[in-house]
């Protein structure tokens, strides 16, 4: 039987399966759900300096993916710091898993917080969503971070808007520990055709693709991203099933993240996951997530 | 939220619906008239439609352990479900949202509605003829085959409906004589055997009424209040409730995409609702 525990960045992970940072991990009694629900290690949903506005609706059905327009937690930092990141460490020490927070967004929101949440923190995930194009942002909040904590700092990237290859390596460059690949696809945009409206709410009715069509995308990053770095890498967008992460596995990943799997079928999916992808191992002769990573690498480039 | 794996125990063709029984007993206990359940429409391997779909609960016995769906074929993944073989486990999870709720003292109660939400009715007035209270129920349709059939529900009901759309609801619950210009607004069914007092025709349904359960779509919620307003002295809280229909994309309060407008801010369908006080929406 496959021993599906991974260590990433001298963090012990029970399986290789995680949340993603959103609202599947929106509060300290859904990070508890998710430890009940299998998930290998916690990663909280990101916070900033404010609370952010929530545009109605923000979430939507694309046919066979989904639209959001999720920004960060609607929470107000005060809140995880007086009361979730206690609840989501009891949670995360109860299972004996690693407890990530992840932060947003630039070098000065960084240096804010990241002292902040050092009581609670295994390591701290950064969110790169909205700082565009330029690396000099991400490699200020990177430098922020480490200059802050003592703890693993991971960088999330987004799919478009950058060449994954060279923000990786300069996130290397900066001091990070790991890379996340990748964030949700966008800006994105829908129409209910019965109104001629948007199918989200907010200014001007952009969102960001997720789920299972962003899959093949966030696949190419993470295999373009092991190319280029040493870091570990953890795969997302659109695991929905053990195949998926034995993909994302072979591509070059340590570890996965779920979020709209997890919005959609609830927090046990993260265990179910995990199994289906033991379940891989097993019927292949593979030992561990270990075994497999980076496969396709070793099969397709000289 | 719990998630359950339920087998398909019975499937009834009707005319416009198809009437499942799943084998739930957990969740048959734990169900209350007007929560909804979150209903996985897709074969096993695939993703499409990848959101769940929402379905107000037709019925639910404690006794069999046995819920009951009605299934309108109206939205991508429902034809679907409702072709599945007995024995498929479907994937779902509930009860989601806040179910009406009854009061103690009501002794007659008026049921009333149209739309993807009337299953919530069927569900009320097996509850409320259980609890020996007297029941009348009307629902209008766009055409009688979009009615649900009268054997759906316990012979002690007074079930009176319209096949001519929304507009003459609110004449039945208003207990007006006179149909909307072209319409006809029909009795379906005697009552086999009348709650004890029942209106007669010229006496309004709305006076007789301890509450008032509805099932509504938005567009409607004006009108309803309206003719509660008209049709009643008082109208304290919680005497009349709307059920009410449309998104639902994740029922788990995640995706803020079924936001209803209340007189006290912004609620959430899946939530705050899908049962909402009358008073704080009209």
């Amino acid at each position: 039987m496959a021993d599906l525990t991974v260590e990433v960045c001298g963090l012990r992970f029970r399986n290789p399966v995680l949340p993603a940072a959103g609202p599947n991990v929106r509060d300290g009694r859904m990070l508890t759900e998710a430890a009940h629900g299998g998930a290998g290690g916690l990663v909280a949903k990101t916070i900033s300096v404010d609370a952010a506005p929530v545009p109605m609706p923000h979430m939507a059905e694309v046919r066979g993916s989904m639209l959001n327009t999720e920004l960060w937690s609607e929470m107000p930092p005060e809140r995880w710091l007086s009361y979730e990141y206690a609840v989501a460490r009891r949670a995360a020490d109860e299972a004996g898993i690693p407890l990530i927070l992840s932060l947003g967004y630039s070098g000065e929101e960084i240096a804010q917080l990241a002292p902040l949440v050092r009581p609670w923190a295994d390591a701290v995930e950064l969110s790169t969503h909205y700082l565009g194009e330029d690396a000099t942002p991400m490699i200020q909040a990177i430098a922020a971070a480490k200059a802050a904590l003592d703890v693993p700092v991971f960088v999330k990237m987004s799919p478009l808007g950058r060449e994954m290859r060279a923000a990786a390596r300069a996130a290397q460059d900066a001091g990070a520990d790991a890379i996340v690949a990748t964030n949700s696809l966008g800006p994105a945009f829908g129409l209910d055709i019965e109104t001629g409206y948007p199918l989200l709410g907010g200014s001007d009715g952009y969102g960001w693709l997720s789920g299972p069509a962003i899959k093949p995308l966030s696949v190419r990053c993470v295999y373009d991203i092991a190319q280029a770095v040493d870091l570990p890498i953890i795969g997302v967008g659109g695991v929905n099933r053990g195949e998926d992460a034995v993909e994302f596995l072979m591509a070059g990943a340590s570890l996965v993240q779920v979020c709209t799997a997890a919005i959609i079928r609830g927090s046990t999916v993260y265990g179910k996951i995990a199994s289906q992808l033991g379940d891989w191992l097993d019927q292949h002769g593979y030992p561990s997530p270990h075994a497999i990573r980076g496969l396709a690498i070793k099969k397709t480039v000289p | 939220m719990p998630y359950y794996e339920t087998p398909l125990v019975e499937r009834r063709e009707l005319e416009h619906h198809t009437l499942l029984s799943l084998h739930a007993p957990e969740l048959a206990n734990a169900l209350r008239p007007g929560q909804v359940v979150m209903v996985r429409c897709a074969p096993h391997a695939s993703d499409d439609p990848l959101l769940r779909r929402a379905l107000f609960v037709a019925g639910a016995t404690s006794a069999t352990g046995q819920i009951e769906l009605l299934v309108e074929p109206t939205e991508r993944g429902l034809p679907w479900l409702a072709s599945q073989p007995l024995g498929t486990k479907l994937d779902l999870y509930g009860p989601v949202g806040q179910g009406f709720r009854l009061n103690a003292d009501t002794r007659n109660l008026l049921l009333a509605g149209t739309g993807p939400a009337v299953p919530a009715l069927l569900f009320a007035a097996r509850d409320a003829v259980a609890r020996g209270l007297a029941v009348m129920l009307l629902i209008s349709a766009e055409s009688d085959h979009a009615l649900p059939p009268p054997f759906l529900l316990p012979p002690e009901v007074e079930y009176q409906t319209s096949n001519t759309g929304s507009a003459s609801l609110f004449h039945l619950i208003a207990g007006k004589t006179e149909a909307p210009a072209s319409k006809i607004s029909g009795k379906r069914k005697a009552a086999r055997k009348p709650p004890e007092p029942i209106p007669t025709l010229g006496h309004s349904p709305l006076a007789w009424a301890d509450q008032i359960f509805l099932a509504l779509t938005e567009p409607l919620i004006t009108e309803a209040a309206q003719t509660v307003k008209t049709g009643r002295l008082r109208w304290p809280r919680e005497f009349a409730q709307a059920a009410l229909a449309g998104p639902l994309p994740c029922g788990l309060g995640t995706c803020y995409a079924c936001p209803v407008t209340t007189h006290d801010g912004q609620r959430l369908r899946c939530k705050d609702g899908p049962v909402f006080d009358l008073r704080l929406l009209g």
